[in-house]
């Protein structure tokens, strides 16, 4: 008998991997009836989705998932550098996937989408029974998301966004995502939690942020890949529920953390209980984007929470320097004051002895400030060694131009 | 300068012990090229481009490969060294993007610093043809490789018209996201493939495969590029092009270009021992030479082996020049790209007298022509001596080229064959696109890229062939079968986890120790790792020497620690070889030559140390180690029992093992019960099979069987150290005299280096069915075309094995024929010869 490529390539030194259970044909179960799907003709192709309506008073975590009574903040809008969305106009979208290493071998097998509508908030998942049923599922994900003006994602410009793209050119099809106003959460915050939290993920802001917490159904999200690997091997779809329904909760996390932030960007004082570091964070959004009345409010209202002392300080700099560049000096230099005072600033120090040397010609309070900067550099942690060396440059310079 | 050179040649013509030394001095007078006009055709643009870079007309095979290239052809290119065969591309290149401004091409180079050299190049002819056609000014060409900014990637994959990059680029980077490529490579119209007589054997067949996969991604996009390849000169460019390809290539090989009086000079250092065959050193030699090069301010580029040999000689002549270290610089792997940059400028304006390189400065790079080229030993391979030798020329001057012959055998036949340096290159580049293995990465990597449909095929091989292949991927978990396509389903990458330069299989990474940290030097498969890394081996790595510290079998992992020996390892082996399937046989002078799938099982035994110089054996060690099993491709040699009966009734039959006469038997048995059957060397006693009985003094010197066989010259012993004894004695015979030298000879036939291969030599072989056999066999699993070559190539092999033998001017072997010759024993020669002799159909029963 002619011997089998397998024992050949094992004669030849290939490990075949861990022994798996091959030879057993996927099981015929119904996988629609298990996973509750509803298999939608569209064109010639079915595609297979789950679907879930949380009315208006649904509660995810702190917040209701009815649609957000206001509409997307300006500042929204210009950072994420769209047109004005209203919420109905907005689809939230997220990808499992087979793999995340990337390349054109991994692809989306479960698509959740989300949306507002006049039923509340509405949940479809579009799954793929086996990988040939793809090209349907792109079909209706691309008639879905062509209904609205921009899709909002957790990380989705990176990931979700350029994978469903490479799947739509694989199966020669335009992608719905090429040319869409786009909102990534992730980077949003990033910004705002930077200081505060030092796991910005989408689990644990569901924690800090929203109150949620998942129920044991939760499967992590790495093992998501090995899970539906498996169903295609074995044909059960059991194990998938956890799946569904972690990718139901991002979706659902999604869409109120997206409710969280528009409130929060809109009115970050309005909020229960304001961290001082998230309205900073969000201060400085509005400073960097140009919005500086706005900016000089929000730092203004930090200054009388309770900031580390680090962060205090900067706030004070960052407040004052807005006064410095609209040369309103007396506000400026209040702030400046209060840092070296309460906070021994040597920054503050410097600015001070900038302002009094240069625009207020008074050598003797820019000197004493110089010197008050010297005095204060032991405090200087030591990792800051290159800013300590250029620190006492310039401060010596100063000096000597001063004392001439 | 020129003149110094003519005087120099003179003086070396009538200098006696310089000509002593010169087997052979070939003049190829100066040679005018032929032009032809630019060709009508060609757009206008393009013309006034190549005019006002002093182009004004094309040597014929220039026009010849443009004529061939607008006809829609696959080309080969493989003429000269500096014959101009980059415009023999760029032309038809820039001629469809004087057309098409959206073609997109596609350069595939084998070295990064080639790569950026011909960026240069192309963005010189860029920047002029954007002048003569505006809507060409814009024309990007950019380098993507593993340098390039992350940064920079989306630009080059949106903007980009010419791609120059390298394989493994293509391999991990760009087909597994071919999407993000999906503009380029739907307007993909040229793919170049520089330089493919580097890609042969587990390298090339990978090319050949990655090749498979971009047709096969290109097609998907409805792009079906043309192809235009470049080679050294070897005897299958055509071939071998085509098998890239996998579709007719024509081949543009008659050089045109001009060139100055040339003088190719093969040089043999002195022989200082006669008998034995020892010559002076290579290096040493080369060295003087360069010397008075050097003394008499002609530029020249001397190319050394290793880089360890460029860093030796590059300190001496720098040392002893007045101006060495303005003069002389060094040129290899491991130096930064401005620093190489620098000395490829410094050679082309002549303030740099002299470079010591390694091969790196043999690829293509432009460096102009060079008065004097001194090759230190025979490179390895026909094609490179000629691309290294080919240095040497300018365009209207005198230049010399000089190799100088180590005492390798093929070294020492090439001074006896010049013709196959100056005439026809007999090599050909050999690759096995159809190595299990390697197929099978590369469909796991195809199938990453796009799902295979129901009657696919991949490249030249049918659906039927890959079927099989695609079901054990599915049974192996990787894909997935869903309406009649195979889907990739594995969290895995699988280019990252497929290097182009191995055959794939297990790996044992080579560690070594710096300051505390261990750092990884390289990775060997791990049938290599017994005989190439075990315990105490020297192992080469870079041009640095590392002593084996220890294997760790379990955890795949070598450590080395880097020394400074004047020795290397040969490990001691016990092979057995047996039969899978023979593919095919046939009749040829003194018995059956055949060739057919093998399993050897390889037992290391110990290992002995060799010193570099003189090859004089310095000791040995024992090893424990396990057995190893290599499945692979062999071409075998039976020799009938009607050959070694007229060999055994001449007397020049020296396997016999077991004709030891009548009373062996019983002698045998008493020496054993004298030495309480245990080994007298290890003292280890029987276990359940009887040690071995040595005769100190070899069985073949005594005039009577009785002689021999008295209990005094013999002694107990186990088979390890049995086989020592053996060595140390260093009684050759015939047979393994035979396998030394066509052990040595066959790489040049097969482009290939003699680690490739293995050699196993059996008096009694199950091959054979008991007959004498000689095995040469693919050391890389699943076969990689040597066997198949060597078994086409049979009676060239055994004519030039022959011929090197009966020439050799030593008395008994030597390191350049049949291996060195024993200290008791005979070297074997004169059986050898026999044996050479009834291979080639001589009569040898007059004597």
């Amino acid at each position: 008998m002619a011997e089998s490529l397998a024992d050949k390539l094992k004669a030849l030194g290939v490990q075949m991997g861990a022994p798996k259970i091959q030879a057993l044909p996927p099981q015929k179960l119904n996988v629609e009836e298990i996973l509750g799907l509803e298999a939608i003709r569209h064109q010639d192709d079915i595609a297979y989705v789950f679907k879930e309506n949380y009315t208006s008073s649904h509660q995810h975590g702190i917040i209701n998932l009815g649609s957000p009574t206001i509409l997307q903040p300006e500042i929204l809008t210009q950072w994420a550098r769209t047109k004005p969305i209203n919420p109905e106009g907005l689809i939230f979208l997220d990808t499992e996937t087979t793999g995340l290493a990337g390349g054109t071998g991994t692809f989306a097998f479960l698509v959740g989408l989300g949306w507002w509508s006049d039923q509340g908030f509405e949940l479809q998942q579009l799954f793929l029974r086996e990988p040939a049923e793809e090209a349907a599922l792109l079909n209706y994900l691309e008639e879905q998301i062509r209904r609205f003006e921009g899709v909002v994602t957790f990380n989705g410009k990176s990931f979700d966004a350029p994978l469903l793209n490479a799947r739509y050119t694989i199966n020669s099809l335009q992608s719905p995502l090429k040319g869409i106003d786009h909102i990534d959460l992730l980077h949003l915050s990033r910004r705002i939690w930077r200081n505060r939290l030092a796991d910005r993920s989408l689990g644990n802001l569901e924690e800090q942020i929203l109150r949620i917490s998942r129920s044991a159904e939760e499967i992590p999200g790495w093992m998501v890949p090995e899970i539906y690997i498996e169903y295609l091997r074995t044909g059960d779809p059991a194990p998938l529920k956890g799946v569904f329904y972690h990718n139901a909760m991002d979706i659902l996390s999604l869409a109120a953390l997206y409710v969280y932030l528009v409130n929060f960007l809109e009115a970050p004082s309005r909020m229960d209980a304001p961290q001082g570091l998230d309205m900073m964070a969000v201060a400085r959004l509005y400073e960097e984007l140009g919005y500086i009345p706005q900016a000089l409010t929000l730092y203004d209202t930090c200054l009388s929470t309770e900031l580390p002392k680090e962060f205090m300080e900067q706030a004070l700099l960052r407040f004052a320097s807005i006064y410095r560049r609209e040369r309103q000096w007396t506000s400026a230099v209040r702030l400046w004051e209060r840092a070296a005072g309460e906070l021994g600033s040597i920054a503050a120090c410097v600015e001070l002895a900038k302002f009094y040397e240069h625009c207020d010609r008074n050598k003797t309070a820019a000197l004493e400030w110089t010197e008050r900067a010297e005095g204060l550099l032991p405090t200087l942690p030591v990792q800051m060694k290159d800013y300590r060396v250029k620190l006492i440059n310039d401060l010596q310079r100063r000096r000597v131009r001063l004392v001439k | 300068m020129d003149k110094n050179l003519e005087r120099l040649i003179k003086s070396w013509k009538s200098s006696e012990d310089f000509a002593s030394n010169v087997v052979v001095w070939q003049k190829f007078p100066e040679r005018l090229g032929d032009y032809v006009d630019l060709p009508d055709e060609m757009p206008e643009a393009l013309q006034s481009t190549l005019r006002d870079l002093g182009i004004h007309s094309l040597y014929t095979h220039q026009a010849e490969a443009v004529f061939h290239a607008s006809s829609g052809e696959n080309l080969v290119i493989t003429t000269g060294t500096a014959s101009g065969k980059s415009l023999c591309y760029q032309i038809p290149v820039l001629e469809a993007l004087c057309r098409d401004p959206q073609a997109r091409a596609l350069f595939i180079f084998p070295t990064k610093a080639l790569t950026h050299d011909q960026q240069e190049s192309m963005q010189g002819l860029l920047q002029v043809l954007g002048k003569h056609q505006p809507d060409l000014s814009n024309l990007v060409t950019s380098v993507y490789d593993g340098d390039t900014p992350t940064a920079q990637r989306q630009l080059i994959r949106s903007q980009t018209r010419i791609l120059m990059t390298n394989p493994d680029m293509l391999h991990t980077a760009i087909l597994p996201h071919h999407t993000l490529w999906a503009d380029f490579i739907s307007h993909l119209r040229f793919v170049i493939l520089d330089e493919i007589h580097v890609y042969r054997g587990v390298f090339g067949s990978h090319i050949a495969n990655l090749m498979r996969r971009l047709r096969r991604v290109a097609k998907f996009y409805n792009a079906w590029p043309q192809h235009i390849l470049t080679s050294a000169t070897i005897s299958n460019a055509q071939e071998h092009a085509s098998r890239f390809i996998e579709g007719p290539v024509s081949l543009i090989s008659q050089d045109a270009s001009p060139h100055g009086e040339q003088n190719v000079l093969l040089y043999n250092p002195p022989l200082v021992d006669t008998d034995l065959g020892i010559r002076r050193g290579a290096l040493a030699e080369g060295l003087q030479l360069a010397e008075q090069l050097l003394e008499d301010n002609i530029q020249s580029i001397i190319f050394a082996r290793s880089r360890r040999s460029v860093e030796l000689m590059l300190r001496q002549l720098q040392q002893t020049h007045k101006n060495g270290f303005n003069d002389v610089r060094g040129y290899r792997s491991g130096y930064l790209r401005s620093e190489r940059r620098e000395i490829e400028v410094g050679l082309r304006q002549g303030n740099i007298k002299m470079v010591v390189a390694t091969n790196a400065l043999e690829l293509g790079i432009d460096i102009g022509g060079i008065g004097a080229v001194i090759l230190i030993g025979y490179p390895g391979t026909i094609a490179a001596t000629r691309q290294q030798m080919g240095r040497a020329g300018r365009r209207q001057s005198t230049s010399i080229a000089i190799m100088v012959a180590s005492a390798n055998p093929l070294d020492q036949y090439l001074t006896r064959h010049p013709e196959f340096l100056l005439e026809r290159n007999p090599e050909q580049a050999l690759i096995n696109p159809e190595n299990s293995l390697i197929l099978l990465q590369h469909l796991r990597c195809a199938a990453f890229e796009l799902p295979f449909r129901d009657g696919d095929g991949f490249g030249n091989l049918t659906s039927g062939v890959i079927a099989e292949f695609l079901e054990y991927l599915r049974m192996s978990g990787v894909l997935t079968l869903s309406g009649k396509q195979y889907y990739w389903i594995a969290d895995k990458y699988p280019a990252a986890q497929v290097s182009l330069r191995s055959a794939g299989g297990e790996k044992i990474s080579l560690r070594t120790e710096v300051d505390g940290r261990h750092i990884p030097i390289g990775e060997i498969d791990r049938p290599s790792a017994f005989w190439m890394t075990h315990p105490g081996a020297i192992y080469l790595h870079d041009g640095v020497s590392y002593r084996v510290e220890n294997l760790d079998l379990e955890e795949n992992k070598a450590d080395l620690i880097p020394v400074n020996t004047d020795y290397y390892t040969e490990a001691l082996q016990q092979s057995e070889v047996e039969k899978i399937t023979e593919i095919e046989s046939q009749l040829a002078p003194a018995g059956q030559k055949c060739y057919g799938e093998i399993q050897v099982t390889t037992q290391i035994t110990g290992y002995r140390k060799v010193q570099w110089l003189t090859r004089s054996i310095l000791g040995s060690e024992e090893l424990s180690l396990p057995s190893v099993d290599l499945r692979t491709i062999a071409y075998w040699f039976v020799f009938s029992a009607e050959t070694v009966d007229i060999l055994r009734s001449l007397n020049l039959w020296s396997n016999d093992a077991n004709q030891y006469g009548p009373n062996w038997k019983l002698q045998r048995n008493l020496a054993r019960q004298r030495d309480r059957n245990t080994c007298q060397i290890c003292g280890v006693p029987e276990q359940d099979k009887a040690h071995h009985v040595h005769h100190k003094i070899p069985f073949r010197q005594f005039p009577s069987y009785e002689q021999a066989n008295r209990l005094d010259n013999l002694i107990t012993l186990c088979p390890v150290c049995h086989q020592r004894a053996e060595m140390n004695l260093r009684v050759k015979s015939g047979l393994s005299g035979l396998g030394y030298v066509l052990h040595n000879l066959a790489p040049m036939l097969l482009m290939c280096d003699q680690f490739d291969l293995g050699v196993h030599l059996d008096p009694q072989s199950p091959l054979g069915d008991g007959q004498p056999t000689i095995v040469l066999y693919d050391l890389v699993p699943a076969g990689i075309g040597l066997s198949d070559a060597l078994y086409l190539q049979h009676r060239g092999l055994v004519k030039q094995a022959y011929d090197l033998v009966k020439h050799c001017p030593c008395g008994d072997g030597c390191p350049s024929c049949v291996g060195p010759g024993g200290e008791n024993g005979g070297g074997g020669k004169r059986e050898a010869l026999a044996l050479l002799a009834v291979l080639n159909g001589l009569d040898i029963s007059n004597g």
